[in-house]
């Protein structure tokens, strides 16, 4: 048993039960210094992958360890610690303190960084399972909010079904196969295609990929905002990671991309043009996501190690702008009767002008304006696309992004150029707030221009 | 010399970020100003040092950026480009001059001013592709908030419809962009980004072709060239006057640099073979957008009507496959900055003490503004191609040199040309003369108007000085274009 490969996610869980013993034996009072305490888990998993070997396996193979998976699960750390660093003054704020959020968002993410490191269908579902039941927990968890309980009710639906069908997946994947491995698989069977669309669709529906993305709108609005954040981010970063490993065994597949194709092409339109209709910014963001799921699908559409590289790194700047933007969100959502609808960020620059400056920041990244790193990502994408010969699918990429300016835009008009009057007190921004902000911020910028700071680190 | 070149393009930056951060009003207009004149005098400085008879670009600086993908730091300047660039330096530091009395947050308006000056002067200057599109894309946010901060009643409006023209022909731009650069990865095994490195392939035609379009795409929506022109007018309309002056001197611009600059070089079988294509686009660009411009009575969307007919030369003039027709068309461009943003001053300042664009609303101005009347007068020679002024050069280059290998052509577009003079004149006449429509009302209130001020005559003295030069003494100026017509034109 090599131990050395399990190191982050040990310690993570170790993290785990020594904030949930501390748990036991503290009051609401000290719900803040358990956050912070659980925030400082994720930092000591992320030092400790500096420890491990690689390539490597574990846990009689099931477990795998490449500089692909560290980097993954760096991202994950990080992006975990900065929601727990971040998402204390919001709970205290609507008076809905649960000391149990403090480890939630760890076990999440500890299903995740397993999800990564998956060689194995059963491996897979019970990380993916371990992830999505934490995650049913924290959209629920906001006292007496409606809206949070249908959200989680309706996830946790939607997602039962996902699950099913991942089952269902791998249930046929071992009868064509002969076993739950994944493992080069060259024979065109009726069986492994059924195996793959059904695998394909579960990981989808956790993407929020259209069809399969009917949770994502009520889930991201109905959840608390820092939870909304967390959802965005950190499992995204995962499953595409997860979906770039998984593409090396079943690429060959006839059906592979004409599926993928659809997939992406349905997210990327739908979502497109449904946030139009919009009149919540969190629901219109809901649906960006969606969008960018059917972005990132087009680079899982053909085995090209240019393509999956370009794909990471979108996948990874797009996590660091979304936890950002609903960062800000929650920051101003601490004010008294603030909902989120696109008439509240009326004139928000003249009350807030750097947090809504950064805002802006934020959503002309998602619209892939250069200097901002989202831009690179898009260029890679591109760049990979037409190097496969797809560029019908680029040409679809480059006319939905189009489409898409004009939402993100109409958010920026309402906070920079009209004029609002002023309901709302102003809201202190916490120091765990600001910080993850202005990080996710300076990523953005920073490895816009220096692109390869993080690019060289993607090895396929 | 090379460094100059590279403070010039980062001055501006710094700059921009310095103002932002200040609270005091004054320190920051004298920053801003102080910024754009040195910059203005490191331009002029290199373009006065530029050895025309030397061949290629010059101050060049190449930094290793992004290694994997092929990416450098690479700038330097051409005939062309050196001549926009001080066309552009000049510009910027008669904006700046021009709203030394802006009073709504000049900070935050001198800042996004000096942000799209770097932005300007990087697209002029960068030559290699990923460089040249985070400058090209990056005036696109500092332009949004000019238009929509300080912009007239439907601001908003005409903020997004520039926001979303540009960005659709920008990301076709891309595209092709990335079009390129594989085909000189899939061709060489070495991913690049560089222009140089493209210069030298030639590419199959269905690739010229497919990237001729995309890339044309991209630049015809800025240009703006007919029917993707539409977002000019209103922007124009909307956005303050110095927001103005910027757009129709310098941005425009960048579209006809970039036919020149690439399209022509890299794809020189599909621009031959799109002539017919792009010569009907220009010549309803002069003929149909002059007849628009004849039908308004808002003075500013009269302007920006002639300035998309103006482009229309422009673009004739660079495909007409003759050094004469290109080195007009190149010309042109310098031209066209120069009379547009004299134009465009003489209508913000008609706006500022009257309130209004309308020609019903002015008439018998000449009275009581004499010395706007007389500049008013001259910008407007100069857009018209009056000889002795800038624009005239241009015309007779484009003409002459369009003639010799399409005459129809350039005999339809030449009659065109003429309603220039047709929509200008109307409108200094019902603008300035048209005493009789002076009512009782109207003379009571203008008896007191106030003539240019000091900062506006500096303003359009630089302006109007430079075309005169260029009008009266082209060889230089001839000289320094002809640089780079010869490269493109392979000769």
């Amino acid at each position: 048993m090599n131990w050395n490969a399990l190191l982050p996610d040990i310690t993570l869980s170790l993290g785990i039960l020594i904030v949930f013993v501390l748990d036991l034996f503290s009051t609401k009072r000290h719900y803040r210094t358990l956050t912070y305490i659980s925030a400082f888990v994720p930092v000591f998993a992320f030092f400790s992958l500096f420890f491990v070997e690689y390539p490597a396996k574990s846990f009689f193979d099931l477990y795998k360890v490449s500089s692909l998976t560290l980097l993954g699960k760096a991202v994950l750390y990080v992006l975990t610690s900065l929601v727990l660093f971040s998402m204390h003054e919001y709970y205290e704020k609507k008076v809905s303190v649960y000391t149990e959020l403090s480890y939630l968002p760890l076990l999440s993410t500890l299903g995740l960084s397993l999800l990564i490191s998956s060689a194995n269908l059963v491996l897979l579902f019970l990380s993916l399972e371990l992830a999505s039941i934490g995650m049913y927990l924290m959209v629920s968890l906001l006292k007496d909010e409606y809206t949070s309980k249908e959200a989680g009710f309706k996830y946790l639906l939607i997602g039962a079904v996902g699950t099913s069908t991942l089952a269902l997946g791998s249930t046929f994947y071992y009868a064509s196969t002969g076993s739950l491995f994944f493992r080069e698989y060259r024979d065109e069977n009726t069986l492994f295609t059924l195996a793959m669309f059904l695998i394909i669709s579960a990981l989808a529906l956790k993407a929020s990929a259209v069809p399969y993305h009917f949770w994502t709108p009520d889930a991201y609005e109905g959840a608390p905002t820092p939870i909304t954040g967390y959802l965005s981010s950190v499992p995204k970063v995962a499953l595409y990671f997860l979906l770039v490993d998984l593409l090396s065994y079943f690429y060959h597949v006839k059906q592979w991309l004409i599926l993928v194709a659809i997939i992406s092409l349905l997210s990327m339109f739908y979502a497109n043009i449904v946030a139009y209709a919009q009149r919540s910014v969190k629901r219109l963001l809901a649906y960006s996501t969606i969008a960018h799921a059917g972005y990132f699908f087009l680079g899982i559409s053909v085995a090209d190690p240019q393509l999956q590289r370009a794909l990471l790194f979108y996948v990874i700047l797009y996590a660091f702008a979304s936890l950002g933007s609903f960062t800000i969100m929650s920051a101003l959502e601490k004010k008294e009767g603030f909902s989120h609808h696109i008439l509240d960020y009326r004139g928000l620059f003249k009350e807030h002008p750097v947090l809504s400056s950064l805002f802006a920041l934020f959503l002309f990244a998602f619209i892939g304006i250069p200097p901002m790193a989202l831009f690179v990502g898009k260029l890679g994408l591109f760049i990979g696309l037409v190097n496969s010969f797809l560029l019908p699918l680029a040409l679809a990429f480059v006319i939905a992004s189009i489409v898409s300016a004009g939402y993100y835009l109409r958010v920026i008009v309402s906070m920079f150029l009209e004029e609002g009057e002023k309901r709302y007190p102003p809201t202190r921004v916490s120091g765990g707030e600001a910080l993850t902000i202005l990080l996710c911020s300076l990523i953005i910028l920073i490895l816009g221009i220096f692109p390869h700071l993080l690019y060289d680190l993607i090895e396929l | 010399m090379e460094n100059l070149l590279n403070l010039a393009i980062f001055l501006p930056l710094v700059g921009a970020i310095a103002v932002a951060l200040v609270r005091r009003e004054m320190f920051s207009k004298i920053l801003s100003l102080g910024i754009s004149t040195l910059v203005f005098l490191i331009v002029a400085y290199l373009f006065l040092n530029f050895n025309w008879q030397a061949q290629g670009f010059q101050y060049i600086t190449k930094l290793n950026w992004i290694p994997s993908l092929g990416i450098s730091y690479h700038v330097g300047v051409d005939g062309m480009a050196i001549s926009l660039l001080l066309m552009t330096a000049l510009v910027f530091l008669v904006a700046i001059i021009w709203s030394w009395r802006v009073e709504d947050r000049p900070n935050l308006y001198f800042s996004l001013f000096l942000l799209l000056e770097t932005a300007c002067l990087g697209v002029f200057s960068a030559l290699d592709f990923f460089l040249f599109y985070l400058f090209w894309e990056g005036m696109l946010i500092p332009m949004y908030f000019i238009i929509g901060l300080w912009g007239h009643d439907r601001k908003v409006y005409a903020a997004n419809k520039f926001f979303i023209y540009t960005f659709f022909g920008s990301v076709f731009l891309l595209l092709g962009l990335a079009s390129i650069v594989v085909y000189g990865y899939v061709m060489t095994g070495k991913l690049s980004f560089d222009y140089m490195f493209h210069l030298g392939f030639s590419y199959p035609f269905w690739l010229q072709t497919a990237a001729f379009l995309l890339f044309g795409l991209g630049f015809a929506v800025k240009i703006p060239m007919w029917p993707v022109h539409t977002w000019l007018p209103d922007a124009h309309v909307e956005a303050p006057t110095a927001g103005s002056v910027v757009l129709a001197a310098v941005l425009l611009k960048m579209g006809t640099f970039g036919f020149v600059r690439y399209s022509l070089p890299l794809f020189p079988d599909a621009s031959k073979y799109f002539i017919p294509l792009i010569f009907f686009l220009s010549l309803v660009a002069i003929i149909y957008t002059a007849m628009m411009a004849i039908a308004q009575t808002h003075i500013k969307r009269l302007i920006a009507y002639s300035s998309i007919s103006h482009m229309g030369v422009v673009t004739l003039g660079t495909f007409a496959m003759d050094l004469n027709a290109l080195n007009g068309a190149i010309y042109m461009m310098i031209a066209h900055g120069l009379s547009s943003a004299a134009l465009f001053m003489s209508a913000g300042f008609i706006y500022d003490r009257i309130h209004s664009y309308h020609m019903d609303d002015l008439g018998g101005l000449a009275r009581y503004l004499p010395k706007l009347a007389v500049l008013f007068m001259i910008s407007g020679l100069a857009g018209i191609g009056f000889p002795g002024l800038a624009g005239f050069v241009a015309e007779f280059l484009v003409f002459l040199g369009t003639y010799k290998n399409f005459p129809v052509w350039a005999f339809i577009a030449g009659v065109g040309v003429v309603l220039s003079a047709a929509y200008f004149l109307y409108m200094y006449k019902r603008v300035m003369f048209e005493e009789e429509t002076l009512s009782e009302y109207r003379i009571e209130k203008w008896k007191h108007l106030k003539d240019l001020e000091t900062h506006h005559m500096l303003s359009f003295f630089l302006i109007i000085a430079l075309a005169f030069i260029m009008g009266l003494y082209p060889y230089p100026f001839v000289k320094v274009i002809e640089h780079t017509s010869k490269y493109v034109l392979g000769g």
